[in-house]
């Protein structure tokens, strides 16, 4: 596989990935409700629609706001476990990482009305985001624990312990070598666990109370055919600030220390 | 005691995993039990009757329950190729960004995730200004002369969701066989290429067994989920898009029958769990997978 | 040496673990807050907006909580598992089965100062009503029809049949709803009451139903679908909600809605009163009034498209709005359109069953 060949790959992948959802902002702006080709006319009546928009507003919040501790949480809670899997003699290994996928295998629906009983029935628990988050958390912890893994599996172990016979504590061993190793899957995971988060609806539609989240608002405005534009327009402002992101991370890392990659250990 | 705890690494290893174990008890084995006996029971109308009996699988194994047997080969098929096509997609892009991007990597990472940040209702969305009648193909091949009406065929078929899938779970699969394939240092690469290996032998020889542990994450993050996923199929799909999952929401919904959803969900479990199962057995028997753990 | 370095290593696990499982405990179990309005609501998307209960807001200073849903049948779900709205929004006829399950309480209907206005003809339904106690009261209601391209198609003579009509094959559309699929086949066969246990009756509704399935470009799961459909052409009549007819009527797609010969279809929805409830009931009452509220009807109609229980509603609104929701005389028209009046549970049962398999193409 040449160099030259495989910059050509990737470019018709992010091609390929990124050409559907680049309509959405060509619609956004289309002064039409039916998003359909040929284009009508420009607009940006959409826009003011979405400002206008209070419940669409609310929700957009709520997903915002859960979307980090979930990813957080999940992502601390999967590097202990795959730790404890990938590097400590226990039992029960493979039995554990069954378990550990479950929460992938059983219908969502399924698991929203038992664990709605389980909240609501057996702990008294009043429904709130933070219901939800803790949702969220067991569906995201098989995709932190199984990336985490991954990393870890067949990874040279010399460098531990040669840190640990050099007198390094355990912990300065974590610390100076396993998470600069593990970074690369740390980012990863947080940042899976953020999109299963953001996009999950049937979960959050059971675990929540008043506060719907962004997925669950926008699959009910399907009922208004003529909502859907302003959707769309949320859509396009959700891409430009994910990309304000990218080309912020890229500015940080052309500004910092030719090193500073290293550091992160990307 | 306390000089067993700080001498014993499994003690150490358990007390890492602990908080985990407690979760997946509390929040997951609850409910799976709950569903596991819901299974044996029967419901007429809104009331359910707690006797326990097999009727439930009967069904599921009696002609009757043809329709559910041949939705659930057809949802492990519809998963099963997307899976397919999303690693065979992924894996140079995750190949690329490993070996040839030198700084910007994280940029590169963030560049794959980016289009799944903006709802999962809206990708779909998308896919169907994609393909759809008035859509951006049907419009562009018209624009050229190359067709003269819209081919209806794009949407509302197997191949539709297929596609919708393996875009929606692109980045899940991207991300894990990175992060494999970037621990392997480029000098054993390089060692191989010394050593007058072409580029497939590499492949095989090399890259691939490094590769398999996130190769095998990535097939499970995408196979096991969409198994479950019964929106995109029914946005895309038309009449043939009722996957399993959709099934098994009506019985427990509109037609009143959560033991024989139940029941379904157990059995469905239980073939993703056996289909894994044989992926890994076979993983491991073509020797390109060594796990430690 | 190596106990103390064993000590912090897994000092640091412990700390962590706890930490983690502090922060996850805690977001799990606070306790109750921000459900200080006093009521909750339960009702579907686009509910939602204070136009709807506009004198509970001037009353009270405050929408009260709003839990929303896409789909009915999670709602229920969503109930079984727990969840207590204190007033919940449902498709009449679903409520007889509900209402058995002695889950909701009768409305005290002097307490509502807009009940007199009510059409008799929705108060006074089985589902609604039952044993002279109003478990439902009645709040949207409206019709469904046919729609059509009137530049793609001729439609000869207006009747459900043309929905059965080979000659648009693979350019139809079908609602995905049990009730909408089993009204529109015996509509379009001359059945008048299909909801009854009849084994004939069923069969040749769904030897009907299955016909269909091969005629059909999809099932539609949500109106925006169905309207993106009909727009670009690639379907070219459907069974349809009157705001789809109005949206591509408003953006200049050549469409008609139906008067079939054998009448329209219509629907309604009722309010339920749950019996163990957390909420405040005098707020209960006071939101319900306001949704039977005549301005809240005409802003139901002019907004949305769907009519009103309130007889007084209609006043005021364009006569043009009226005639395309079929509501110029919205008695007569809930008198001569097909509607669903008790819908007994095993036949409910049998039908769901049958349209799931017809759908998943068994």
């Amino acid at each position: 596989m040449s160099g030259r060949s495989l910059s050509l790959y990737a470019v018709l992948y992010l091609t390929f990935i990124y050409a559907p959802i680049l309509l959405l902002p060509v619609f956004s702006f289309n002064d039409n409700i039916f998003v359909t080709f040929p284009l009508k006319g420009f607009t940006t009546d959409w826009y003011a629609e979405m400002v206008a928009n209070v419940p669409l507003g609310k929700a957009l919040r709520s997903s915002l706001l859960i979307v980090g501790p979930v990813a957080l949480i999940s992502t601390g809670l999967g590097l202990m476990a795959a730790l404890a899997l990938g590097r400590s003699p226990i039992r029960f290994k493979a039995a554990i990482l069954g378990l550990l996928m479950v929460p992938l295998v059983v219908p969502t629906l399924v698991l929203g009305v038992s664990l709605l009983t389980l909240l609501r029935g057996v702990l008294g628990v009043q429904l709130s985001l933070a219901t939800v988050a803790a949702g969220h958390v067991l569906l995201c912890l098989p995709y932190s624990v199984v990336i985490l893994l991954a990393r870890l599996d067949g990874f040279d172990r010399s460098l531990e312990e040669a840190s640990l016979d050099l007198g390094q504590s355990a912990f300065a061993t974590f610390r100076r070598i396993t998470l600069p190793l593990m970074m690369p899957a740390i980012v990863a995971s947080l940042l899976l666990c953020s999109v299963v988060s953001f996009d999950e609806f049937l979960l959050a539609f059971f675990l929540s109370g008043a506060d719907a989240t962004l997925p669950l608002y926008i699959w009910g405005s399907l009922r208004f055919p003529a909502k859907l534009p302003s959707t769309l327009a949320l859509g396009t402002c959700l891409l430009v600030f994910s990309i304000c992101i990218v080309v912020l991370a890229e500015w940080v890392r052309r500004r910092g220390a030719p090193g500073s990659t290293a550091a992160t250990g990307l | 005691m306390i000089g067993l705890w700080h001498r014993s690494p499994a003690l150490r290893g358990w007390a890492l995993i602990a908080p985990t174990l407690i979760i997946l008890m509390v929040m997951l084995v609850i409910p799976l039990g709950m569903l596991v006996a819901q299974s044996f029971w029967t419901q007429s109308g809104l009331t359910i009757n707690r006797t326990p009996g097999l009727q439930n699988y009967a069904l599921l194994l009696a002609p009757e329950g043809a329709i559910y047997r041949t939705l659930l080969v057809k949802s492990l098929w519809i998963s099963f190729a997307s899976a397919m096509v999303v690693l065979l997609f992924a894996f140079p892009v995750a190949y690329f960004i490993a070996f040839h991007v030198k700084r910007s990597r994280l940029t590169w990472i963030l560049l794959v995730t980016v289009p799944f940040w903006i709802s999962y209702l809206l990708r779909i969305f998308s896919w169907k200004i994609v393909l759809g009648f008035g859509g951006a193909l049907n419009s562009g091949l018209i624009t050229m002369s190359l067709i003269d009406a819209p081919i209806e065929a794009l949407m509302y078929n197997q191949a539709a969701v297929i596609l919708t899938l393996a875009h929606s779970w692109s980045a899940f699969a991207v991300l894990p066989i990175y992060v494999s394939l970037q621990k392997i240092n480029p000098q054993v690469l390089e060692a191989a290429f010394d050593l007058g290996d072409s580029a497939l032998q590499r492949l095989r020889r090399v890259i691939l067994p490094l590769a398999m542990p996130g190769l095998l994450a990535a097939f499970l993050l995408v196979f096991v989920p969409t198994m479950g996923d019964y929106i995109t199929p029914s946005l895309v799909g038309g009449t043939d898009g009722v996957m399993v999952g959709n099934a098994i929401a009506t019985l427990f919904g509109k037609q009143n029958d959560a033991p024989l959803g139940a029941a379904l969900a157990v059995a469905t479990m239980a073939a993703v769990a056996a289909l894994v199962g044989l992926i890994l057995v076979a993983a491991r028997a073509s020797g390109l997978w060594r796990s430690r753990s | 040496m190596n106990t103390n370095r064993m000590n912090r290593r897994q000092l640091l696990a412990r700390a962590s673990a706890l930490g983690l499982v502090s922060v996850g405990a805690g977001g799990l179990l606070r306790p109750a807050q921000a459900q200080g309005t006093g009521l909750t609501v339960m009702d579907w998307t686009g509910y939602e907006v204070p136009e709807l209960f506009q004198p509970y807001i001037e009353k009270h200073g405050a929408a009260p909580d709003i839990t929303i849903f896409s789909d009915l049948e999670e709602a229920w779900q969503k109930i079984a598992g727990g969840f207590r709205p204190d007033i919940m929004h449902a498709d009449h006829w679903q409520i007889p089965a509900r209402r058995d399950t002695g889950m909701f309480e009768p409305w005290d209907t002097s307490r509502l100062s807009n009940f007199a206005d009510l059409m008799p003809d929705l108060v006074n339904l089985p589902t609604l009503q039952h044993e002279g106690k109003q478990y439902g009261i009645p709040a949207d209601w409206g019709i469904n029809s046919i729609c059509y391209r009137t530049d793609l198609i001729t439609v000869e003579e207006e009747s459900w049949n043309t929905l059965w009509d080979p000659a648009f094959s693979g350019k139809i559309a079908q609602t995905g709803q049990m009730d909408n699929m089993v009204g529109s086949a015996a509509l379009a066969l001359g059945i008048e009451n299909p909801f009854v246990n009849d084994p004939e009756i069923m069969k040749a509704i769904e030897a009907k139903m299955t016909e269909q399935r091969a005629l059909l470009r999809f099932y539609w799961t949500d109106p925006t679908q169905l309207s993106q459909a009909m727009a670009t052409g690639e379907v070219a009549i459907a069974f349809a909600w009157p705001s789809v007819y109005k949206e591509l009527k408003a953006q200049g797609v050549p469409v008609k809605y139906m008067r079939p010969k054998e009448g329209v279809m219509g629907w309604a929805q009722g309010m339920l009163l749950m019996k163990d409830r957390d909420g405040d009931t005098q707020k209960a009452y006071d939101f319900m009034d306001a949704w039977i509220a005549a301005s809240t009807g005409r802003w139901l109609i002019e907004n949305y498209g769907y009519g009103h229980a309130n007889v007084k509603a209609v006043d005021g609104v364009a006569p043009e709005i009226l005639a395309d929701l079929m509501l110029e005389d919205p008695t007569k028209t809930l008198q001569s359109s097909f509607f669903i009046r008790d819908m007994p549970q095993d036949v409910q049962t049998v039908y769901v069953a049958m349209v799931e398999r017809i759908k998943a193409g068994g």
